[in-house]
C-alpha cells in the first residue's frame, strides 16, 4: 500500500486504526537478563516485584512480563518528539517554563532547566504551567490560558494550536471545576512493551569500600552540612551518624528476586482513528467544518506516526539494564472498519514528510499552530521556595514528612 | 439477528469490575458497551435517528456473549503524580511550615504520588474479538436501525479505560466460535445489561452533572448468565437426581448447619408420618425386612449460605433429592407415593407451609419453594458438571481408616464415590476445614465447648464415626449432585464444585 497524505486523510476519516507490532530483543543479545519496572509488593513490607501475566500464544500458556507500561511509553514518545524538535527535524508548538538564569537567596536554579508541555506530568494542564506567568499574568488567566480552560472535545482548537500532543496522549483539566469535572481528552495513541516467555532471575547489590571505612567509626554531622570527626566542632547538640549515612563504608550484599530473561519482547502500538474522529476544531466561534476537522485529525495521526518512528530512532533504552533493540523492520497495519488489514512500510523520513504535509493542509483550512514556543516565567514565590528548601537541605535539616 | 463485534486492538482489555475496582471485568458487560455507544451518540451531536436506534437496542433481550478465554494481568499499585498542588504565599514571606505541597509543583520534586490500579485482561494473540449476539432481533427492525448503529459503532474508540482501544462493528451473522455466555436464570454469573429507559437515565443523570451535582451512572440490574460450557465428553452422573424439591426456611427456630443430620432424621420421620402405609422403601431407606435398603433412597440435604464471598453458613432451606432412576420413572407408584408424602408434609401446618418439630431444638417452619430466587437455594449449584469437588458438610467414614492396604482413608473415599456411581477420583485431599467460606469445620476447634461441632442423631449408625472435609479431583468432569459417605442420606458429605470464580 502506498502511503501519502491523501491516503492518510482517507484512512483517518473511514478506518478504525493504525497498529504496529514489533519484536525486540535485549541489546546484549538474545537471552541477556533485563530488568523490567518494579512495583510495590502485594502487602506492606513485601519486596518489589515485576508485573507478570500469562498469555495464550499458539495454543500454549506463556508467562509474560510488563516491560514498559502505557503511561511510561507515552512519556518516552513525548521525549522522542522533544528531541526531534530540538534537532530541528520537526516543528511543534511548545510551552516552556524556563528556569535558566533564575536565582534567589544566592542559590542558582538554572539546573532545573526548561520544563516543556512535553515533559510536564499532566501535560498542558500541569501544575507547573498553571503556576507560572505569561507576560506577567498567571498562565491560566492569560488569553491563551482562558481559551484552554474553555476547550473540550468538540472545541479542541486551542489545544491543537498550543499543544497537539495533549490531544494525542490524552489530557485532563483536572483542577478547573470542582470535583475534577474539567474537560477530558482521552488518549488516541496507546503503546506498550511486554516480554514474552519469561524466566525469572536475581538481582544483587553490594558495595566494597575501597577505603575500608568501618561501621563503628564515629562521625558527626556539621550544622552547615558536611561532617567531622571532632565532637566539639559539631556544635552544641552533636548528631552522630554512621559512615554509610555519609556514603562511606561497606554495604552487605543482598540478593533480590528481580530481573528476567525473555524469549522476545513485543512492542504494540495503536493509533485510534475513532478517537481522533471525536475531536472537532471550530474556528472563530463558528461551527466546525468537516474539512478543517479532517485536516487537523490527519495532522494528529501523522504526529503519532512521527512519534513512533522517532522512538525507533532514539532506541529503546528504557531504564538501567533494560536496553532493547528491534529484531528487524516491522510494517504498520491499517485496520479497516470491518477488521481487514492492509500493511504498509513507513520510514522515519517519510513520516516527517507526511507530517509536514499534514500540518500545511491544516493551515490551509485556517488552523495553524504557533511557530515559536510560548515562554512562561516561573512564579517568583516558587523560585524562592525551591532556593530556601535547597539551603535547608544542604544544612542537613530533615524534609517534612509527606502525607501518605 | 444482530451481532456486535468488538476487537480489542492492543490485545489488552483494561476495565475494572463494578463490584471490586482492583479486579478486571471479563467478559465486558453489555451495559458497559451500551454506555460506550451512548457516549458516542452524545459526542457525535445527539442525532435523532441514532437515539431511536439506541432506544430500540434497550428493548432487546440480553445478548449471548461469545468471548475468548482471557488471562489476568497481575494487578499492582501504580503510583501516579497528582496535579492539585499550588504555590501559595507572597514573595519575601518565610517558608511555610510544610513546603512540600508547594514544592511539588515542580515535576522533579513531585513525590506525593497516589496509588492507582489498572486491572487488565490479556486476550490470546490470535483471538481478540468479542461478539454480542441478539438472536431474536427482528430482521426488519435491524434493517431499519442498521445505518445509525453502524455510525455509532465507528465512533467508539475505547471500552473501559482509555488505553483499551477497540474497533466496533455491527454484523449480520456470526461464525460458530466459542461456546457463548448465555443468559440463564440458573447461571452463576451476574452481568449488567441495559433495560428499557437506560438511555433516558443516563441523559438526565449527565444533565445533573452540568448543573453542578456529582453523579455516577447507577448500576443497572444484573442478569444471570451461564458460563460457556465446553462440549466436553458427557459428564458421568451420580445416582442422585437433579430435580430437587426445595423447602425454604419460613421462620421459627432455624437450626445450625452443624445440627443438620438431626434435622434430616426428624424430617424423614415427619415425611414417613405423612406417607401411606406401607412406607415406600425409597422414603424410609429400609427394606421390608428392616435391613438398610440396597438401592439409593431419598436423600435430605442442607441448602445453606456457603461458598460466597461473605457467606455466613446460615441454613436457608432443605433439598429433597430423589434417586435419579426414580426421578425418571414418571409412572412408578413409588415415585408418586414419595411425592405425595412430601406434598402432604409441605402443606401440613397451614395449607402452605410445614412445621418441623425438632425436639429440644424447637420448631422450624418450612415452605415449598419451586422457583427459588436465592442463589444458595438453587439446586443447579450442586448439580453442575465439574472435575473438582469439595465438601460443604463433612464426609462420614463408614469405618475407621486403618493403615492396612485397601482400608486406609483414601480407599474408603474411593469406595464411597463408586457407591454413588462416580469413577474413582485421581486426587483426594483430607482437611479439617471446608474449602468453602461459611461451612463449619468437621471438628470443633480447641477452646470451643463440647456442644460445638457436627451432631449426628442419637442411636444412629453414624455415631462415633470420623468426620473429615474432602477435596476431590476427577480425571473428567462428573455431574452432580455429589453426596458421599455414610451420612449421604442425611445431608453429610454434600459437595460443591470447586472451579470457576462465580459472580465477578
Amino acid at each position: 500500500m502506498d502511503f501519502s497524505i491523501d491516503s492518510l486523510t482517507r484512512a483517518v476519516a473511514n478506518d478504525a486504526a493504525i497498529r504496529r507490532v514489533r519484536r525486540l530483543q535485549p541489546a546484549g543479545g538474545a537471552g541477556d537478563k533485563i530488568f523490567p519496572p518494579t512495583y510495590p509488593g502485594e502487602r506492606q513490607g513485601d519486596p518489589p516485584r515485576h508485573v507478570f501475566e500469562t498469555r495464550r500464544i499458539d495454543g500454549q500458556d506463556v508467562r509474560c512480563v510488563l516491560i514498559d507500561s502505557v503511561q511510561s511509553q507515552a512519556n518516552r514518545l513525548e521525549e522522542a518528539l522533544l528531541a526531534a524538535v530540538r534537532a530541528g527535524r520537526i516543528q511543534l508548538p511548545l510551552i516552556e517554563v524556563d528556569f535558566a538564569g533564575r536565582e534567589a537567596r544566592g542559590v542558582d536554579l538554572s539546573d532545573l532547566d526548561v520544563i516543556t508541555s512535553l515533559d510536564a506530568p499532566h501535560r498542558i494542564f500541569d501544575a507547573i504551567l498553571r503556576d507560572s506567568h505569561h507576560e506577567g499574568i498567571e498562565f491560566m488567566r492569560s488569553a491563551i490560558g482562558l481559551r484552554l480552560q474553555k476547550a473540550n472535545i468538540r472545541s479542541a482548537t486551542a489545544l491543537f494550536e498550543v499543544s497537539p500532543t495533549a490531544l494525542l496522549f490524552g489530557a485532563w483539566n483536572s483542577t478547573s471545576e470542582g470535583g475534577g469535572l474539567g474537560a477530558k481528552f482521552p488518549r488516541c495513541l496507546v503503546s506498550e512493551i511486554v516480554g514474552i516467555g519469561v524466566a525469572e532471575g536475581k538481582r544483587t547489590g553490594s558495595r566494597i569500600d575501597p577505603l575500608g571505612v568501618r561501621r563503628d567509626a564515629q562521625v558527626f554531622r556539621l550544622p552547615s552540612g558536611g561532617w567531622t570527626l571532632d565532637e566539639q566542632a559539631a556544635g552544641s547538640r552533636p548528631k552522630k551518624v554512621r559512615p554509610s549515612e555519609i556514603n562511606h563504608g561497606n554495604i552487605t550484599p543482598s540478593v533480590e528476586d528481580l530481573g528476567v530473561t525473555v524469549d522476545w519482547a513485543m512492542h504494540t502500538s495503536v493509533i485510534s482513528f475513532a478517537g481522533l474522529r471525536r475531536l472537532s476544531f471550530p474556528l472563530d466561534g463558528q461551527r466546525s467544518k468537516e474539512t478543517a476537522d479532517a485536516a487537523c485529525r490527519t495532522a494528529l495521526a501523522a504526529l503519532g506516526l512521527v512519534a513512533l518512528s522517532e522512538q525507533d530512532r532514539a532506541g529503546y533504552a528504557l531504564r538501567s539494564r533494560c536496553d532493547l533493540v528491534p529484531e528487524g523492520p516491522a510494517p504498520f497495519e491499517l485496520v479497516h472498519a470491518d477488521g481487514s488489514i492492509d500493511r504498509f512500510e513507513l520510514g522515519p523520513d517519510e513520516a516527517t514528510e507526511v507530517f509536514a504535509d499534514a500540518v500545511r493542509q491544516a493551515e490551509g483550512h485556517g488552523v495553524r499552530w504557533r511557530p515559536e514556543s510560548i515562554r512562561l516565567t516561573p512564579q517568583p514565590r516558587l523560585i524562592e521556595l525551591v532556593a530556601l528548601s535547597r539551603q535547608k537541605a544542604l544544612a542537613g535539616e530533615a524534609e517534612p514528612e509527606e502525607d501518605a | 439477528m444482530l451481532v456486535l463485534e468488538i476487537e480489542y486492538l492492543t490485545g489488552v482489555a483494561v476495565a475494572a469490575s463494578a463490584y471490586d475496582r482492583t479486579v478486571a471485568e471479563w467478559p465486558p458487560h453489555p451495559d458497559r458497551i451500551f454506555s460506550a455507544l451512548v457516549c458516542a451518540w452524545a459526542e457525535g451531536g445527539e442525532d435523532a435517528t441514532e437515539r431511536a436506534a439506541l432506544e430500540w437496542l434497550e428493548t432487546l433481550d440480553a445478548p449471548e456473549i461469545v468471548a475468548p478465554e482471557a488471562a489476568r494481568r497481575e494487578t499492582v499499585d501504580v503510583f501516579v503524580p497528582p496535579n492539585d498542588m499550588t504555590v501559595s504565599g507572597k514573595p519575601g514571606s518565610g517558608l511555610p511550615k510544610d513546603a512540600t505541597p508547594s514544592l511539588a509543583v515542580l515535576p522533579v520534586l513531585r513525590r506525593n504520588r497516589q496509588a492507582r490500579q489498572f486491572p487488565a485482561m490479556i486476550l490470546p494473540k490470535d483471538d481478540r474479538r468479542v461478539r454480542l449476539v441478539w438472536r431474536t432481533a427482528a430482521r426488519d427492525e435491524v434493517a431499519q436501525h442498521r445505518g445509525a448503529l453502524a455510525a455509532l459503532a465507528r465512533a467508539v474508540p475505547y471500552l473501559g479505560h482509555s488505553s483499551s482501544l477497540v474497533r466496533l462493528a455491527f454484523l449480520d451473522k456470526v461464525d460458530p466460535g466459542h461456546p457463548p455466555y448465555q443468559p440463564d436464570r440458573s447461571g452463576e454469573l451476574r452481568l449488567r445489561v441495559p433495560s428499557r429507559g437506560r438511555l433516558n437515565d443516563l441523559v438526565t443523570g449527565y444533565a445533573s452533572v452540568s448543573a453542578g451535582h456529582a453523579w455516577r451512572p447507577s448500576r443497572t440490574s444484573a442478569r444471570a448468565y451461564k458460563m460457556p460450557s465446553e462440549p466436553a465428553p458427557d459428564a458421568l452422573p451420580s445416582v442422585f437426581g437433579r430435580e430437587w424439591i426445595v423447602l425454604a426456611d419460613a421462620g421459627g427456630e432455624t437450626p445450625a448447619l452443624e445440627a443438620f443430620a438431626v434435622v434430616a432424621r426428624a424430617l424423614r420421620d415427619a415425611l414417613m408420618a405423612h406417607a401411606d402405609d406401607p412406607v415406600a422403601e425409597a422414603l424410609s431407606g429400609h427394606a421390608p425386612d428392616a435391613n438398610p435398603s440396597r438401592d439409593p433412597h431419598l436423600a435430605i440435604v442442607p441448602l445453606a449460605d456457603v461458598g460466597w464471598r461473605y457467606s455466613s453458613g446460615r441454613l436457608m432451606g432443605v433439598g429433597l433429592v430423589l434417586p435419579r432412576k426414580l426421578e425418571r420413572e414418571f409412572e412408578s407408584p413409588t415415585r408418586r407415593a414419595v411425592l405425595r408424602a412430601i406434598a402432604r408434609f409441605s402443606a401440613s401446618a397451614d395449607g402452605e407451609s410445614a412445621a418441623l418439630t425438632l425436639g429440644a431444638l424447637g420448631v422450624w417452619c418450612l415452605r415449598r419453594e419451586p422457583q427459588p430466587d436465592a442463589q444458595s437455594l438453587r439446586p443447579e449449584r450442586y448439580c453442575r458438571a465439574a472435575a473438582r469437588w469439595a465438601t460443604v458438610t463433612p464426609f462420614v467414614f463408614d469405618r475407621f481408616p486403618k493403615d492396612k492396604e485397601g482400608q486406609d482413608a483414601g480407599s474408603i473415599v474411593v469406595q464411597a464415590c463408586v457407591n454413588i456411581g462416580l469413577p474413582s477420583p485421581v486426587e483426594i485431599a483430607l482437611h479439617k476445614h471446608s474449602a468453602f467460606r461459611g461451612a463449619p469445620s468437621s471438628r470443633r476447634h480447641r477452646g470451643e465447648p463440647p456442644s460445638a461441632g457436627y451432631k449426628v442423631p442419637k442411636k444412629s449408625a453414624l455415631g462415633h464415626r470420623p468426620l473429615q472435609h474432602l477435596v476431590l479431583t476427577f480425571e473428567h468432569p462428573v455431574r452432580g449432585p455429589v453426596i458421599l459417605g455414610a451420612g449421604r442420606f442425611l445431608g453429610l458429605g454434600l459437595c460443591l464444585p470447586l472451579d470457576h470464580e462465580a459472580g465477578t
